[in-house]
C-alpha cells in the first residue's frame, strides 16, 4: 500500500514537472530587439501615417477609485481618428494590481499596451524579465516628447528610470512642478492673535508653546501618522532632504543615509521636546488620517509641514467648526540657521509612470509606431490640451482672456462639486504633460505657486534628487538591507522622540548607530555610494 | 438534574456571567460604533463626534453607495455565488461522505489518505490559475464554485457523522429492496439534518466571505462579489499621499462610505445566523463523537 502511494506521488510530481515549459521570453526579447532596431530606423525616416486597416490591440488600463471611463471615450475617438487604433480596454483595479499582474504574465494573457501603470519597480522588473519592449531605440522618433525636458534632465531621467540593464521600459511623465511642500498654517487664527510663522526652529518652538497656552485643547503641530510626518519639517529645516540618499545642499556632498547624520539628530531632539510638551500628537506613531482630519475639523491643528494643496483640504473640513477659517502656506521653509537660507525638497522633473508595451506588440503591424505617435502628439500643446481638458464646447470653454475653463456641468471643487469628471471622458489618465489650464482648474496651481516662490528665492537651497542605478545583484542585496535598516531606524527614532531614549545622550545615539551598523548600514552605504559615483 | 448550590459553584456562575458580559460588550461596541458612523453626517464623522449613537443623522453614505449600483450588483453576485456554490458543495460532499462512511468500500483507506493530502499541500496561485484557465473556467462563475467544491475538513466531519448512524437501518432498507442511492436519499439524509445544516452553514459563510478567488479569476469588476468590492472601497478611500481634488469637495465622508459598506455586508449573516444557531452549536461537536 505504501509503495503504491509512493509510486503515485512520484508519478504526480513527474507529470507536473513536464507540464508547460516557460522561459520563452529571453528568445522573444532578442528577436524583439532586432525588430525594434529595424522599426526604430524606419520610424525615424518618415512620420507615421494613418494606416488603412484599423490597428486592434488590447490595453490594460489601471483604475483607481473605480474611475472607469464611459466608452467609447473621447480618447478612443481621437485614437481612431488620428491613428486608426482601436483598443480593447482591460480595466484593472489598482487595489489588485500585484495579484493580477502576476497571473496575467504567467498565463500569457497580457495585453500589448499597458496604458498607465503606476508601479515603476514592477515595470522595471517586467522589463528585465523580458515581457516589455525596451524604448531606447524609439526615443528619437518622439521629438515632442523628448522636448518636455532639457537635455540634462532627459539624461537624468533616463538614468533614474532605466532598469539595471540600462533599458527604459516605460515613458515617464513630465512633472509640472519643482516643489509641493511648505508650512501650511491656520492663517485666520494667526492673524487674529498676531502670530507669525517664524523663520527658525527655535521660533517655531516658541510659537507652538504660545498656541498651546492659548488653546490647551490644541495639537499645535498635528500631522499624519508616523515619525516621518511628525518631524518631517524639522528634518528639512536641518537640510536633511531625504531619510536615505541625498546630496547635501550646503556642502554638495553625497549622503547615503540621512537617518544617521547630525542634522537628523538635531531634528529628532526637537521632536523629543515637542512630544514632551504635547506640541505634536501623543499617539503620532499610530495616528490615523481620521484623527488628523478631526484635529483640522475641530480647529486644533495650527501649523504643519505639508503638501500646499492641503490648505484647501483644511478649509473644507473646518468649515462647519469655523466658517471663516482661512488656511495658507508659507513662501519659505523654516530653517535651523536662517542666515544660511533654507532648504526645500526639490522634485524630479518627471514622474515615474507612463506607457509600457509588451513583447506582443511586435506582432501587431504598426501598433507600436501608432501608440508612440500618440505619445508624441499628447506631448504637444494641442495634444496636452485635448488630453487634459477635452474638447471645446463639450468639456471646456474658452474665457475672454484666452484661458480654458471646464464647462459648468463638469466637476470643479467650488463651482460644481457634483459635476462630471474628466476621467469619465477617458481624459487625463495617460498624460505625458499637464496643461496649465488643467492645473489651475483642479486646484493644483498652488504647487506651481510654491515652485515659483522657491525657484525665485535666492535664499532657497536645494539639490536634485539623486539618481542611483544599481546592478541586479546590488538591488537585490539593498532591498534586504534596507528592510532591516528601516526597521531599526523606525524603532530607535520613535524611542528618541517618545523619550524612552535620549537623543541628546551620546551613549544612546551611539547605540542607535551601532544597531544600524548591525543591520547592514555600512554595506548598504557602500552600495549607494558606489552607485552614485558611477552615475556622476 | 441535581443543582450544585455550593459557594464555589455560585462564584463560578458569577465569574462566567461577568466574563460573558465583558465579551459581549467588547464584541458589540465596535459593531454599534460602525453602525452609528454609517448613519452620521460627514461633518460629524470628520470631527470625530460619533461614538455609540449617530450624530446629525444622515443617509448620504448609503445613498452614495446605492447610487453607483456597484454594491447592489456585488450583493446580488454574492447571493448567487453563495447559493450556487453551497448547493454544489453539499451535493458533492454528501455524495462523497456517504460511501466513505461505509466500511465495506474497497480502497477506503486509500481514498481517505487522498482526501487528507490537499489539507496540507496545495499547488500555489499560479499553477491553480493555469489549471483553471486551461479547463476553460477563467472569467466564469465555475472558477469560483468548483475548485473548492469539496472541503476535506467538512467531508471528514460529514463522513464521521454518517458512520455514527446505525448500520441496521441500512440493512433493513436493503431487505425491503432499497438500493444504495435510495438508502442515501430516504434514510441517511433525513436523519442527518443537524449535520447537513451545520456543514451548509460552514460552506455558505465561506462563500459569503470569500473575495480572493473572484479577484483573480474575473476580468471584469461587475462580476465581483460583495467582499471584493468592499475591499476595493476600503482601499480606494484610504487618503492618498497628495490630495485628489475630489477628496476635498466630496460631500460624503470616505469613512462613512467605508462603514456603510461594512454594515451592508454584515446584515445578511446577522439576519440568517439566529435561525441556524442551534445547528451550529450542536454541529461543531458532531465530528468529534464517533459511534
Amino acid at each position: 500500500m505504501k509503495k503504491f502511494l509512493s509510486l503515485l506521488l512520484v508519478a504526480g510530481m513527474l507529470a507536473s514537472m513536464t507540464a508547460c515549459s516557460g522561459g520563452q521570453n529571453s528568445s522573444q526579447q532578442s528577436s524583439s530587439s532586432q525588430q525594434a532596431s529595424s522599426q526604430a530606423e524606419s520610424s525615424s525616416e518618415s512620420a507615421p501615417s494613418k494606416p488603412a486597416e484599423p490597428i486592434k490591440m488590447d490595453a490594460l488600463y489601471e483604475v483607481s477609485k473605480n474611475r472607469i471611463p464611459n466608452r467609447p471615450s473621447l480618447v478612443d475617438e481621437k485614437l481612431k481618428e488620428m491613428f486608426n487604433v482601436e483598443l480593447n480596454w482591460i480595466d484593472q483595479d489598482t487595489s489588485v494590481y500585484n495579484e493580477k499582474i502576476n497571473t496575467l504574465l504567467a498565463s500569457d494573457d497580457y495585453p500589448e499596451v499597458f496604458w498607465n501603470l503606476n508601479h515603476p519597480a514592477s515595470v522595471k522588473n517586467m522589463g528585465l524579465e523580458g515581457y516589455l519592449v525596451a524604448l531606447n531605440p524609439y526615443l528619437d522618433s518622439m521629438p515632442n516628447y523628448k522636448a518636455l525636458w532639457s537635455e540634462a534632465d532627459f539624461q537624468a531621467m533616463l538614468a533614474s528610470c532605466s532598469s539595471s540593464d540600462g533599458n527604459l521600459y516605460f515613458t515617464p511623465t513630465q512633472n509640472y512642478r519643482t516643489a509641493s511642500m511648505s508650512w501650511v498654517y491656520y492663517k485666520s487664527e494667526f492673524d487674529k492673535n498676531g502670530w507669525e510663522v517664524p523663520k527658525d526652529v527655535q521660533g517655531l518652538y516658541e510659537l507652538l508653546k504660545t498656541i498651546k497656552a492659548a488653546n490647551p485643547e490644541a495639537v499645535p503641530m498635528s500631522g499624519r501618522g508616523k515619525w516621518s510626518n511628525a518631524i518631517g519639517g524639522l528634518r528639512v529645516a536641518y537640510g536633511v532632504t531625504n531619510k536615505k540618499s541625498y546630496v547635501d545642499p550646503y556642502t554638495n556632498e553625497f549622503v547615503p543615509y540621512g537617518y544617521v547624520v547630525d542634522g537628523m539628530r538635531e531634528a529628532i531632539k526637537w521632536g523629543n521636546t515637542f512630544y514632551a510638551e504635547k506640541l505634536i500628537p501623543a499617539d503620532y506613531m499610530t495616528y490615523t488620517d481620521n484623527e488628523w482630519t478631526a484635529d483640522i475639523a475641530n480647529g486644533r491643528d495650527y501649523i504643519e509641514y505639508q503638501y500646499v494643496e492641503r490648505a484647501q483640504y483644511a478649509e473644507t473640513n473646518i468649515a462647519s467648526f469655523d466658517p471663516n477659517a482661512d488656511y495658507d502656506f508659507t513662501s519659505f521653509n523654516i530653517s535651523a540657521d536662517p542666515s544660511k537660507g533654507y532648504v526645500y525638497e526639490r522634485e524630479n522633473s518627471w514622474f515615474e509612470y507612463g506607457y509600457s508595451f509588451s513583447d506582443k506588440i511586435n506582432d501587431v503591424e504598426g501598433g507600436l509606431e501608432a501608440i508612440l505617435g500618440w505619445i508624441d502628439w499628447i506631448s504637444t500643446d494641442e495634444g496636452s490640451t485635448f488630453f487634459c481638458m477635452g474638447e471645446e464646447g463639450k468639456t471646456y470653454e474658452k474665457n475672454a482672456d484666452g484661458t480654458l475653463q471646464f464647462m459648468p456641468d463638469m466637476y470643479h471643487a467650488t463651482r460644481n462639486p457634483e459635476g462630471k469628471h474628466e476621467w469619465e471622458y477617458g481624459l487625463y489618465m495617460g498624460i505625458t504633460r499637464q496643461s496649465e489650464d488643467y492645473t489651475r482648474e483642479v486646484g493644483k496651481d498652488t504647487n506651481v505657486t510654491i515652485s515659483k516662490y522657491f525657484n525665485e528665492d535666492s535664499n532657497a537651497h536645494y539639490t536634485n534628487p539623486v539618481a542611483l542605478t544599481f546592478t541586479t545583484e546590488e538591488e537585490s542585496r539593498l532591498n534586504t538591507l534596507d528592510t532591516q535598516i528601516d526597521d531599526v531606524a523606525d524603532e530607535y527614532i520613535n524611542k528618541f522622540i517618545m523619550g524612552t531614549l535620549n537623543p541628546a545622550d551620546d551613549n544612546d545615539w551611539n547605540a542607535y548607530l551601532a544597531a544600524m551598523n548591525n543591520a547592514g548600514l555600512e554595506e548598504a552605504s557602500k552600495i549607494r555610494t558606489d552607485a552614485y559615483n558611477r552615475g556622476k | 438534574m441535581v443543582k450544585d448550590e455550593s459557594l464555589s459553584a455560585k462564584v463560578f456562575t458569577v465569574v462566567v456571567h461577568v466574563t460573558m458580559i465583558v465579551v459581549l460588550i467588547a464584541t458589540l461596541v465596535p459593531v454599534i460604533h460602525v453602525i452609528s458612523i454609517s448613519f452620521s453626517s460627514s461633518d460629524a464623522i470628520n470631527r470625530g463626534l460619533v461614538s455609540l449613537w449617530p450624530v446629525e443623522f444622515s443617509l448620504n453614505a448609503y445613498n452614495a453607495i446605492f447610487e453607483t449600483g456597484r454594491v447592489v450588483r456585488a450583493f446580488g453576485n454574492s447571493v448567487y455565488y453563495t447559493v450556487l456554490g453551497t448547493a454544489i458543495n453539499m451535493l458533492l460532499t454528501t455524495m462523497m461522505a456517504y460511501p466513505l462512511s461505509r466500511t465495506y468500500l474497497t480502497f477506503r483507506k486509500f481514498y481517505n489518505v487522498l482526501i487528507l493530502i490537499p489539507m496540507f499541500f496545495g499547488g500555489g496561485l499560479i499553477p491553480t490559475f493555469l489549471n483553471i484557465r486551461d479547463l476553460g473556467m477563467y472569467d466564469t462563475v465555475w472558477a469560483i464554485v468548483l475548485p473548492g467544491a469539496i472541503s476535506s475538513w467538512n467531508l471528514i466531519i460529514m463522513r464521521t457523522f454518517f458512520m455514527s448512524l446505525p448500520i441496521e437501518l441500512e440493512e433493513s432498507a436493503q431487505l425491503d429492496g432499497a438500493n444504495e442511492f435510495t438508502i442515501f436519499r430516504k434514510i441517511i439524509l433525513p436523519l442527518s439534518m443537524a449535520s447537513l445544516a451545520t456543514i451548509t452553514l460552514f460552506y455558505a459563510v465561506g462563500h459569503w466571505n470569500s473575495w480572493f478567488n473572484a479577484m483573480i479569476y474575473f476580468k471584469n469588476s461587475s462580476s465581483y462579489p460583495l467582499q471584493t468590492i468592499l475591499r476595493s472601497i476600503v482601499i480606494e478611500n484610504q487618503m492618498s499621499e497628495e490630495i485628489q481634488m475630489d477628496e476635498i469637495a466630496n460631500p460624503v465622508s470616505a469613512e462613512g462610505i467605508k462603514y456603510s459598506t461594512l454594515v451592508i455586508s454584515m446584515v445578511p449573516m446577522m439576519v440568517v445566523y439566529p435561525f441556524v444557531q442551534k445547528y451550529f452549536v450542536k454541529g461543531v461537536m458532531i465530528g468529534s463523537i464517533k459511534g
